[in-house]
């Protein structure tokens, strides 16, 4: 691929039609900024704060915002805005890694079936039907229930709870993709059949699967959110952003400390909405159909 | 296994590449068979080229996904068979397994196939020199820059302006006559014995068609290739072809040199074809001559002359007896009743 000039020039020139047309688009930008914000702020979280995430400070608890604690402290003394930096850290990584297990999961399966179809395809179907008759969040109580909570299973949990929509969109794409000539012509040129599924392929699905795992990663970080504000999704010591909202179930703190939920509140709405604008964007120049 | 397919060359002529005999081709469809090739047979001479002339469906188009292995799950060869002569000896192709390593080694290799739409033959994904690379990749060791050489080098041979630029770009950035140069091109690029064209230029306009044509014949010139022409026009045939197979549902009802079949059509159906295609100088009032009806459907078995229903000269004994192929004394072979006992 790599060689003369010109064939730099070529490339590029697909590559700034496509930039420009994202770049042109305002939402996807203030996704991406918003979202590139985030992930900086989480990412350089020792460098911006003194505080450690979960050292208590029983002396100072439930203080309002003030010049040391921008956001005030929790129950425990901790500093509200250091535990929002690190736990996005956590329910961002939790979301973004979920989606993509899930993907892959749904890609390969996806591209397995429906290349080779038949007896195999109906199996792989009848499978991924199950899994969507079953209602998702029951399906994910009980397998919280059975393998414990911990970041590592809550991942698990979300790929084998979620892969059947990735599936289904790359079987169908490569359903009609199997028709088309230069599959055809593929095979006239004696390729083989795991060459012309992940090389040939599994290119052309990968614009609307990019797309599903941004809008996925959203969907992964609002269901942690949920599942351990729940107290059901990552273990309490570990700061997330559902954890932290984990505090707002005390009425006491809803009526009276409003910092201790809005901060964290914000924090998902504002990624989860960054991400789906990203998203917006990626589709419409990865995936223009 | 290899022993088992590898024969010495023995009844087949020197000069032919492929030999095609009884073939019979079937499909499954729900609970229907049908015969989408019933009784084809044909050589091809070495560096020459065979026309199959047809309407649609009666089975060109399977022929040759038979020959190359190709057909769907659901199609199988049931008869007949196709022996390849190539260079290692005597290959049986309808014996093959058909995703197995040799008809695999074969295909791009040996035998090429190129398709009617040159427009969704290019993978978007791919830049056009890397898809054309990729037979090399598969068949023959070259380096990265040895590869790229003979992709230009190739490029330039069929007519593509600028091919160092062109290499590394993207199908969409082709037109239609040229992305069939690319794929004339990705088929040559190693050098088969048979290029099968299964309706090269019909997606293309007029113009293009004849530059297609122009370059097919001067790569086949230049290569020594054989090939299989399928085509349903018969100028096309006219243009290009050395020798021709006529078919009908199936079968093949007229099979001559250009010359036989062009001047001395023996197959009512094959005249009628003939009179179907304006020619230039042709009386502007007169009407162009079609053939009635449309070609029955494969799933139905014929006792008689498949042709009978939609034929000038049918007669009575048509209705009721199946023709078989007559060889003529100069080797012209013809399905018709009308030439039996006399």
């Amino acid at each position: 691929m790599r060689g003369s000039k010109a064939e730099r020039a070529a490339k590029s020139d697909l590559a700034k039609r496509n930039l420009y047309k994202f770049m042109t688009n305002r939402l996807a930008i203030l996704g991406l900024a918003l979202v590139l914000l985030i992930l900086f702020v989480s990412l350089l979280a020792p460098v911006l704060t003194p505080y450690e995430p979960n050292v208590l400070d029983t002396a100072n608890r439930y203080q309002a915002p003030s010049r040391e604690h921008l956001l005030g402290t929790d129950q425990l003394g901790r500093d509200l805005l250091t535990r929002l930096f690190y736990g996005g850290r956590v329910s961002i990584f939790v979301g973004f890694v979920s989606a993509v297990v899930t993907a892959a999961l749904g890609v390969a399966l996806g591209c397995i079936s429906g290349y080779l179809g038949k007896r195999l395809d109906s199996v792989i179907v009848y499978i991924s039907e199950i899994f969507m008759a079953f209602p998702q969040m029951l399906l994910i109580f009980i397998l919280v229930g059975f393998v414990g909570q911990g970041i590592g299973n809550l991942i698990f949990i979300f790929a084998l709870t979620g892969w059947t929509s990735i599936y289904r969109l790359v079987r169908s794409r490569i359903f009609s993709l199997k028709e088309e000539p230069f599959i055809e012509s593929c095979r006239a040129n004696g390729i083989s059949n795991a060459s012309i599924m992940f090389r040939h392929m599994l290119p052309n699905t990968i614009g609307p699967v990019i797309v599903n795992v941004t809008l996925l990663t959203a969907g992964y970080l609002l269901q942690e959110s949920a599942l351990s504000f729940l107290n059901i999704g990552v273990p309490t010591d570990i700061p997330t952003w559902g954890n932290i909202l984990n505090a707002a179930k005390n009425l006491n703190v809803i009526q009276n400390y409003p910092v201790m939920w809005i901060g964290p509140g914000v924090a998902i709405s504002l990624f989860v909405l960054g991400v789906n604008f990203l998203g917006d964007g990626l589709r419409d120049v990865l995936d223009p159909t | 296994m290899k022993q088992d397919i590898t024969l010495q060359a023995k009844s087949m002529e020197q000069d032919t590449i492929l030999r095609v005999e009884n073939l019979q081709t079937k499909f499954k469809v729900g609970r229907k068979m049908v015969h989408a090739v019933n009784d084809v047979s044909f050589e091809l001479k070495k560096g020459k080229t065979l026309g199959i002339v047809g309407e649609s469906g009666c089975g060109k188009s399977v022929s040759a996904h038979s020959i190359m292995q190709l057909l769907p799950k659901n199609g199988n060869i049931t008869k007949g068979s196709v022996i390849y002569q190539g260079e290692q000896g005597q290959l049986k192709l309808h014996e093959l397994k058909r995703n197995g390593k040799t008809m695999r080694n074969l295909r791009g290799k040996e035998i090429s196939m190129i398709f009617q739409d040159p427009m969704s033959s290019l993978n978007p994904v791919y830049t056009v020199g890397k898809q054309m690379e990729e037979n090399l990749i598969r068949h023959e060791k070259l380096t990265r820059e040895e590869r790229r050489e003979r992709v230009i080098t190739m490029l330039r041979e069929l007519g593509i302006p600028d091919p160092e630029r062109r290499y590394g770009e993207y199908p969409h950035q082709f037109s239609g006559g040229m992305k069939q140069r690319v794929m004339i091109g990705t088929a040559m690029i190693c050098n088969p014995g048979i290029l099968i064209a299964d309706e090269p230029t019909t997606a293309l306009d007029v113009t293009i068609q004849a530059q297609i044509l122009e370059l097919m014949k001067e790569m086949q010139k230049k290569h020594g290739t054989s090939m299989i022409l399928i085509t349903h026009n018969m100028g096309i045939v006219a243009e290009a072809c050395d020798e021709v197979a006529v078919m009908y549902l199936g079968k093949v009802v007229e099979y001559g040199s250009l010359d036989q079949v062009f001047e001395n059509p023996l197959h009512p159906y094959t005249k009628a074809l003939m009179r179907s295609v304006p020619v230039m100088g042709m009386d502007r009032d007169k009407e162009l001559e079609t053939i009635p009806g449309a070609t029955p459907d494969g799933s139905q078995v014929f006792t008689h002359c498949e042709f009978a229903g939609r034929c000038a000269c049918a007669e009575e004994r048509c209705w009721k007896q199946m023709p078989s192929v007559r060889t003529m004394e100069d080797g012209h072979r013809v399905r018709c009743l009308r030439y039996e006992e006399g």
